[in-house]
């Protein structure tokens, strides 16, 4: 601790710890921190869009096609880094397509259609990533890939924060301008379209929006379960918020969470974990104390 | 003025308007009047533009409203639908600072005027109490009232409501008609509403529409010759001749026909 207020004051402390610091951790904990922000902030804009709250950032199939894509760089191109995180950015955003094209075919509301098509779209997903994990190599590939589904932050480093940090502000400052506009998406749509809005270019913005912060930060990262899903819960847990403010607070408290889950997942034990296995546990804990206090209130 | 010109709608295989015309003219409270299914809320949803007929059109102040914005259109028209939203949650005061979206900055929010505006306006409805609670806590009266202080500050030309006293006990039934009536009085406004009990709609409404067989089989007004004679043998005809129908001290009383009567 001491060593860090002296590298920022600019006091020397030796080259080490000051490589530490500044390559290291601080890339580490920035990126974190942009990813968690990221994750929240598209679950709640998932969660406002279908109107559901148990809706989380893959409900689309962003995190199945963001697999399949890091997959495919494990198995078929030597594992490189830079075509992992791009075949996995890449395949985040062709699932939500396919899922978006299937909701077409299967009409009726849009709203079931799309979770209908975004669970079609992950099983399909499902089967594929298992059919690779076969095929894998299992003394060195099914490790790797095991461990990029469970999700992890030991890689960072200046370019993947680069690469996350290219679009996950500027999706969040977009969503920032909208935060207003986007109220309307919490009523049905046939009334939001009497208010005079522009309902179906709103959603459209909504899911493109939330669907780039997930790939964005499922690429570098790999899966990071139930900070999507669990940080807007958190928020009006804590806040009671509106609408406007939740997706405001959705932004650092996301950053937080994960990045308090990374310090734990690599300080806890010897070695470092998975930083799913404690979003996960957190996740299951929050909902329970969620859905009580609920309870609580409505008596 | 509202005229529906050769209008046809079906959904899939089901038609439900074939070649209806009709013309509303120099009226302030319409009823919508027939059984469920007759297409009381899919006219109702067409005229608001959210269905698309597959022929005709209907003009309203002379515009064709499947040709115009939809900020243009909610200029014209708002609307208080049949189902409300229960997990929709928020304050009633953002609530109805939604209906002025219309007129906002894509990036800004209701300013303190709007929300002086929406105290206003909860207070001549007097439910002021109601401004911070959140909407899905009210009964479904007070929601009601909510949905009508946002129409009201939506402010368009014509109010469309589909069913606005459906499942509200008497009293509440009065107070929201009663309401809504002085404030199309007092603004010069027009509603449109589909309503079940024809009783009620005599009370409150001046045109009165009748919906049978998928067609429209009256249209009456009260300052129409001979308007009691004629809105008792359609208030019959679209219960299948089931019902006696009458009028004493200016209020309908409608009669199930007994077997042996």
């Amino acid at each position: 601790m001491g060593d860090i207020i002296s590298i920022i004051m600019g006091e020397h402390s030796g080259e080490m710890s000051e490589n530490i610091f500044y390559n290291i951790r601080l890339v580490r904990s920035v990126e974190v921190m942009l990813c968690g922000m990221a994750l929240a902030t598209s679950g709640y804009l998932y969660q406002s869009t279908f109107h559901n709250a148990l809706v989380s950032p893959d409900t689309l199939g962003v995190s199945g096609g963001a697999s399949i894509g890091a997959i495919i760089a494990i198995l078929y191109f030597h594992d490189n880094i830079v075509l992992r995180q791009i075949f996995s950015f890449t395949g985040g955003i062709l699932a939500v397509c396919f899922s978006l094209l299937l909701s077409r075919l299967i009409g009726k509301n849009r709203n079931i259609s799309l979770l209908l098509s975004g669970i079609i779209t992950g099983a399909l997903a499902n089967s594929a990533i298992m059919a690779f994990k076969y095929l894998a190599d299992p003394t060195t590939q099914l490790a790797v890939i095991d461990y990029w589904l469970m999700g992890s932050f030991s890689l960072a480093n200046r370019a993947k924060l680069l690469t996350v940090a290219l679009i996950v502000i500027p999706a969040l400052i977009i969503v920032i301008l909208f935060r207003h506009r986007f109220k309307v998406l919490l009523l049905n749509e046939d009334e939001a379209h009497t208010l005079g809005v522009n309902v179906s270019a709103l959603n459209t913005l909504a899911i493109s929006l939330a669907t780039l912060l997930t790939a964005a930060a499922v690429s570098v990262s790999g899966i990071v379960s139930w900070i999507g899903l669990l940080t807007p819960h958190i928020v009006t847990l804590i806040f009671h918020s509106p609408f406007e403010e939740t997706l405001l607070l959705s932004m650092p408290v996301g950053g937080a969470i994960l990045l308090l889950s990374d310090t734990l997942a690599r300080t806890l034990t010897m070695s470092e974990i998975p930083v799913s296995i404690i979003t996960s546990i957190a996740g299951a804990l929050v909902l329970t104390i969620y859905f009580i206090a609920e309870r609580g209130n409505r008596k | 003025m509202i005229e529906v010109r050769n209008l046809s709608f079906s959904y899939k295989n089901q038609p439900v308007f074939n070649d209806l015309s009709f013309q509303l003219n120099d009226f302030s409270m319409a009823a919508l009047l027939g059984l469920n299914g007759e297409g009381k809320t899919t006219l109702i949803k067409l005229m608001l533009g959210l269905l698309k007929p597959d022929n005709g059109e209907i003009l309203i102040n002379g515009k064709d409203i499947h040709k115009i914005s939809e900020n243009a259109r909610s200029k014209l028209l708002s609307y208080v639908p049949q189902e409300m939203d229960s997990a929709l949650s928020m304050t009633v005061s953002d609530f109805i600072c939604m209906g002025a979206m219309n007129r906002q900055n894509i990036f800004s929010g209701p300013k303190e005027k709007d929300r002086r505006q929406a105290a206003d306006i909860l207070l001549n409805l007097d439910i002021s109490d109601l401004e911070h609670s959140d909407i899905n806590r009210l009964s479904s009266g007070q929601r009601r009232m909510a949905y009508l202080a946002r129409t009201i500050f939506q402010n368009s030309d014509i109010l469309i409501m589909d069913e606005p006293v459906n499942s509200l006990d008497y009293l509440k039934q009065h107070r929201f008609l009663s309401t809504l009536k002085n404030y199309i009085m007092n603004n010069d406004r027009k509603v449109i509403m589909s309503i079940h009990d024809p009783s009620l709609a005599y009370q409150y409404a001046d045109t009165f529409l009748f919906f049978k067989d998928h067609g429209l089989s009256g249209i009456l007004s009260r300052k129409d010759h001979d308007f009691e004679e004629a809105m008792c043998r359609n208030v019959s005809f679209i219960y299948d001749g089931k019902v006696d129908v009458s009028i004493l001290n200016n209020q309908l009383l409608i009669n199930i026909k007994t077997n042996n009567g």
